[in-house]
């Protein structure tokens, strides 16, 4: 029995673009964002400039960089094999993680009136928890953020090497270098300027490649197709789709709740306007997973063969771009779209790591002051310090993507520590802090014994009950408070 | 082109005859003693293949099949133009144990409401009232 007719298929699915057109668009991308860097930092003057954009950030460009910060490569390449392999389940799991950002607008209204004048995450961790509590913070952050960072380049460089042949580790250092070279000419400017730009050609990408989908797509047969050979897929009660859900949104919940990319856009955005900024940014972050997994989706009733499920998103997209006669074009939108998502997070990471390690470890583990003619070269310093080891560890292309989903549990246990930091008048906190521990160890645990997607729950959740136990059993004033 | 020659196998490129899924995806890959071979992949419920379908037709060396229901499922691989079939292989599909996923959830559930609340709560709380706090003096934290 002939399932599916695939020839048509076959061959626009490995469409890709030669070295040359894939370093013309490089070089033109990476030239813009340069220039925009340049001309955007202009204004970083002072520290405050630089670090945190003056304190002056309004609401459409906060909005954005919140947005396109959090679609990374993860968002397009991921959301996709979410869909392909959980299903309808999967497609919404993956969308959960903007919660995160729609619960980080309370979030803003009360570090704006605890930390009028902070400055990072860590300012909130050595004013809640002391010295051991912002060591366990500046552990896991660090682990997490750099993780992160790694996975991206490691991401930028295979991307390049799939679609255009260039050679991992010239595409790695290419990505990497540009997103440098911006965020230290302008800091803060730079970074949230170049992320308004690419999150409308991410939007517009998605959009494009999806109404491509949308247009070949016969609705009742894909529906038909599902449910006949991937019935699972729509299944109400798939068990490891189910526990997606609640894994994926803790796990969005714990790194946008402690990590300082969104805590030093909390401190930029102008008085009011953070809360409307992350709000409004989440709802616009909400469907772009469920359009990347919708793409996914159509993958076997449009017949199209998915090879290696970690290329689904762009497979798809080839598939169908070259089906509607773009086929030249799939592999440049392609490169545009997924260099766009990189850039906007490693600048994010590479800005506000920095910001952390200029604060957190020299200004405050080693005590050094600085005016603001010393903080650029210490800035410029460290930015180019935190790429160097981004590199170095991207160079050997391990697959540092596990480190960054194994930090799940790690960022899930700083979910309620944060909560209570920001709302109880009193804790335990070395029983809160045992909690992180604790949380962090059983959620590592269960991420090896039971499943990915059951690790960041059980840290989230033990970390809760520590917390909570906290709040009752032999609290103290955290002395903050009137 | 014999059976011999194309089979599954593992992503270590050893042969492969049974594979287990905990989610209904199963990812085949396999191997030709020719390039550019066009092969016709088979799935079935039975072993001897008596009501099968085709998954896929091509010339890639591998396939991604997701949202297979629980159970077995067989699947064979042959050249196109040909009826020397690989030998089977067998595809376990069994989900989550259902007194754990009961247990999981109930507990997702606890966690991510009592989070939402909590913040909602503690929002509501402290909205209105004043903080004496070192830090709204203007000096940075130390």
């Amino acid at each position: 029995m002939k399932l599916l007719d695939f020839s048509s298929y076959v061959a626009a699915a490995t469409v890709s673009i030669s070295p040359t057109t894939g370093w013309i668009i490089v070089g033109l991308l990476g030239a813009l964002w340069i220039a925009l860097g340049f001309w955007l930092g202009r204004k970083a003057q002072t520290s405050e400039g630089f670090m945190l954009a003056g304190r002056n950030v309004g609401l459409s460009l906060g909005s954005a960089t919140a947005m396109a910060t959090w679609v990374t490569s993860n968002t397009t390449m991921l959301a996709p094999v979410m869909a392909l392999t959980l299903g309808v389940w999967g497609m919404l799991a993956y969308s959960t993680a903007s919660f995160g950002l729609m619960l980080f607008a309370f979030f803003a209204i009360r570090i704006r009136k605890l930390l009028p004048q902070g400055y990072t995450a860590g300012d909130f961790f050595k004013l809640r928890y002391g010295r051991f509590g912002w060591s366990i913070f500046l552990a896991i952050t660090m682990l997490y953020s750099l993780s992160w960072l790694v996975s991206m380049a490691i991401a930028g460089g295979d991307l390049m090497e799939a679609l255009a042949g260039i050679p991992y580790v010239q595409g790695m250092t290419v990505i990497l270098a540009v997103c440098v070279l911006y965020t230290l000419f302008g800091g803060l400017y730079a970074v949230i300027g170049t992320d308004f730009i690419q999150s409308l050609i991410i939007l517009i990408g998605i959009v494009f490649i999806g109404s491509l989908v949308i247009a070949q797509l016969d609705f009742d047969q894909a529906y038909v197709h599902i449910s006949t050979y991937q019935p699972s897929l729509l299944k109400i009660m798939m068990p490891a789709a189910l526990l997606a859900v609640f894994n994926n949104m803790l796990f969005g919940f714990g790194e946008v709740f402690h990590n300082n990319v969104w805590w030093s856009r909390a401190f930029a955005m102008r008085e009011g306007v953070a809360p409307k900024a992350f709000l409004l940014s989440g709802i616009l972050w909400f469907p772009i997973p469920i359009a990347a997994g919708f793409i996914a989706l159509a993958a076997a009733p449009l017949g199209i063969n998915i090879v290696d499920e970690n290329q689904t998103g762009p497979t798809v997209a080839a598939a169908v771009m070259g089906n509607a006669g773009f086929g030249a074009a799939a592999g440049i939108v392609i490169l545009i779209v997924l260099f766009c998502s990189m850039a906007s997070s490693i600048d994010s990471l590479l800005a506000a790591t920095s910001d952390l390690l200029i604060k957190d470890v020299h200004g405050g583990l080693l005590g050094r002051k600085l005016n603001d003619q010393s903080f650029r070269r210490v800035a410029g310093m460290v930015i180019l310090l935190v790429a160097l080891v981004a590199w170095l560890l991207a160079l050997p292309h391990w697959p540092i993507i596990n480190a960054l989903f194994i930090s799940g549990p790690l960022v899930g246990s700083l979910i309620w520590p944060v909560i209570a930091g920001l709302y109880w008048k009193k804790l335990n906190r070395p029983l809160a802090l045992t909690g992180i521990l604790a949380g962090c160890i059983l959620g590592v645990i269960a991420y090896f014994q039971i499943g990915w997607h059951t690790a960041s729950l059980i840290g989230a959740g033990v970390s809760m009950g520590f917390t909570i136990l906290a709040r009752f059993v032999k609290p103290s004033p955290f002395g903050c408070e009137s | 082109m014999g059976a011999g020659d194309i089979e599954f196998v593992d992503a270590a490129g050893s042969p492969v005859r049974e594979v287990a899924s905990d989610n209904g995806t199963v990812k085949l890959s396999w191997t030709t003693s020719e390039d550019d071979v066009s092969v016709i992949v088979e799935q079935s419920s039975s072993a001897d293949f008596s009501l099968a379908v085709e998954r896929y037709r091509g010339k890639d060396t591998g396939s991604v099949l997701t949202g297979l229901p629980e159970g077995g499922h067989y699947f064979r691989i042959a050249a196109e133009g040909t009826a020397d079939w690989s030998p089977p292989l067998l595809a376990t599909v069994t989900f989550f144990d259902r007194d754990s996923l009961k247990l999981l959830l109930s507990l997702g559930g606890l966690v991510v409401l009592a989070t939402i609340g909590t913040i909602i709560g503690g929002h509501v709380m402290t909205i209105g009232r004043p903080v004496s706090d070192t830090t709204t003096t203007g000096k940075s934290i130390p």
